[in-house]
C-alpha cells in the first residue's frame, strides 16, 4: 500500500531531474530498494505506471534493483544476511543485530533520449 | 544518456520532517508518533493516558484520519487542543501535513504532541514526521505475528505498547513467540503491557512518556 506514496514522491524526482536536462524524453527509471522496506516491486511498477500516463513520463521504464539485507550482530559482531524478517544471528544464535543494508530507497539514475 | 543522481525517494518528506524536529525542539516540545493497525487501541490509549499527564504537562494532539472527525471529537472531550488532520484517503500521515497541524497548534505553551498516525502498520513506517519517537500500539486480538510480519515497523519503534492484555486468556496469543520475535526485530524498545479497559499499565506508560518530554525539555 505505501508504494503508492513512494512512487508519487519518486515521479516528482524525475521529472525534476528531467526539466533540468532540457525536458528530453525519459527513457528508464533506476531505484535501488532494500528488502527490509517491504516494497512489492509489482506495485511499485503498477503505480508508476498508473500515476505517468498522460504525462511527460508516460512509457518510461521502472528498473528496480533490490538491495538485500544485512545485518551484524551485536554481541558476536559477526555479519551476515537478513534471512526472513528476523535479526537473528547464524552464528552465535543472539537475537538483536544492527542492519547494515537492507533499508534503502533510492533514486539512482534516469536515462534521458540523446 | 544517463543521469546519474543518487537521492533518497523520501528525501522531500524527510526534509520536512527535519523542520518539524528544528521546530519542536525550539519549543522543547516532545512530539510522540502513535502508529497501529486500526482498532488496536490508540485512541483509546490517548484518552487514557492525557488525564494522569496532564496534572504537570500540557498536552496537545494531531489526530490523523482518512475521513471522518470522531476521534478528534473524542479528544477534544479531554479539553486539550487537537487538530484533525484529514489525508482524504492517503494512508498514512506525512511530515509537510503535519507541519501544517504544528502550526495550528499553540506550541509555545505546550510539552507534549501526540501524533496519531492513521490506523495502518505499514505505510506509516516509511514516513518520518519530525517525532521524537514512533510508538506502536498492538492489541492481543491481532496475534501475536504482527512483529515477524511488519518488521520495519517493529524496529523502528522506540516504545510498543501491547493493549487488551486483559483479553489474552481468550485468545491465542502466543507471548513467548511474541517476544522472542519483538527482541529479534528490536533489542531495545520497552514492551509495556497495557489494559485501556482495567488501567494496567497506563501508569507505566505514562512514565515513559514523561522520560520523553524531559529528554525533549533538556536537549531543546
Amino acid at each position: 500500500m505505501h508504494e503508492l506514496g513512494i512512487a508519487q514522491a519518486l515521479v516528482e524526482q524525475v521529472e525534476a531531474v528531467r526539466v533540468a536536462h532540457g525536458g528530453r524524453p525519459v527513457l528508464a527509471v533506476g531505484v535501488r530498494i532494500g528488502s527490509w522496506r517491504l516494497v512489492v516491486k509489482e506495485s511499485l511498477e503498477f503505480y508508476y505506471e498508473a500515476i505517468t500516463r498522460g504525462t511527460a513520463l508516460e512509457g518510461s521504464r521502472l528498473e528496480v534493483e533490490t538491495v538485500e539485507a544485512t545485518a551484524r550482530c551485536r554481541r558476536c559482531g559477526g555479519e551476515f544476511r537478513v534471512e526472513g524478517s528476523l535479526l537473528v544471528c547464524p552464528d552465535c544464535g543472539s537475537l538483536g543485530a544492527d542492519l547494515l543494508s537492507g533499508q534503502e530507497l533510492d533514486l539512482v539514475s534516469v536515462e534521458l533520449e540523446d | 544518456m544517463e543521469i546519474r543522481v543518487l537521492q533518497n525517494i523520501l528525501e522531500a518528506n524527510d526534509q520536512a520532517a527535519e523542520e518539524n524536529r528544528r521546530r519542536l525542539a525550539e519549543t522543547k516540545v516532545a512530539a510522540l508518533n502513535l502508529i497501529s493497525a486500526p482498532g488496536a487501541g490508540k485512541t483509546s490509549l490517548l484518552e487514557k493516558v492525557i488525564p494522569l499527564l496532564r496534572a504537570r504537562y500540557q498536552v496537545g494532539v494531531l489526530e490523523g484520519d482518512i475521513a471522518t472527525t470522531r476521534d478528534a471529537e473524542r479528544i477534544g472531550a479531554l479539553g486539550v487542543p487537537v487538530i484533525q488532520l484529514l489525508t482524504n484517503g492517503g494512508c498514512h500521515l506525512e511530515a509537510a501535513l503535519v507541519a501544517r497541524g504544528l502550526a495550528e497548534l499553540p506550541l509555545e505553551g505546550l510539552d507534549l504532541v501526540f501524533i496519531e498516525n492513521v490506523g495502518n502498520i505499514a505505510c506509516p513506517a516509511e514516513f518520518d514526521l519530525g517525532e521524537a519517537a514512533k510508538v506502536g500500539v498492538l492489541s492481543v486480538t491481532e496475534g501475536h505475528d504482527k512483529p515477524a510480519k511488519y518488521p520495519l515497523l517493529f524496529h523502528e519503534l522506540k516504545a510498543l505498547v501491547l493493549n487488551k492484555v486483559d483479553l489474552l486468556e481468550h485468545t491465542d496469543f502466543d507471548m513467548d513467540v511474541f517476544l522472542s520475535d519483538f527482541r529479534a526485530i528490536n533489542a531495545t524498545a520497552p514492551l509495556i503491557q497495557v489494559s485501556c479497559r482495567t488501567g494496567q499499565g497506563l501508569e507505566e506508560f505514562a512514565g515513559w512518556v514523561e522520560l520523553t518530554i524531559q529528554q525533549a525539555q533538556a536537549d531543546g
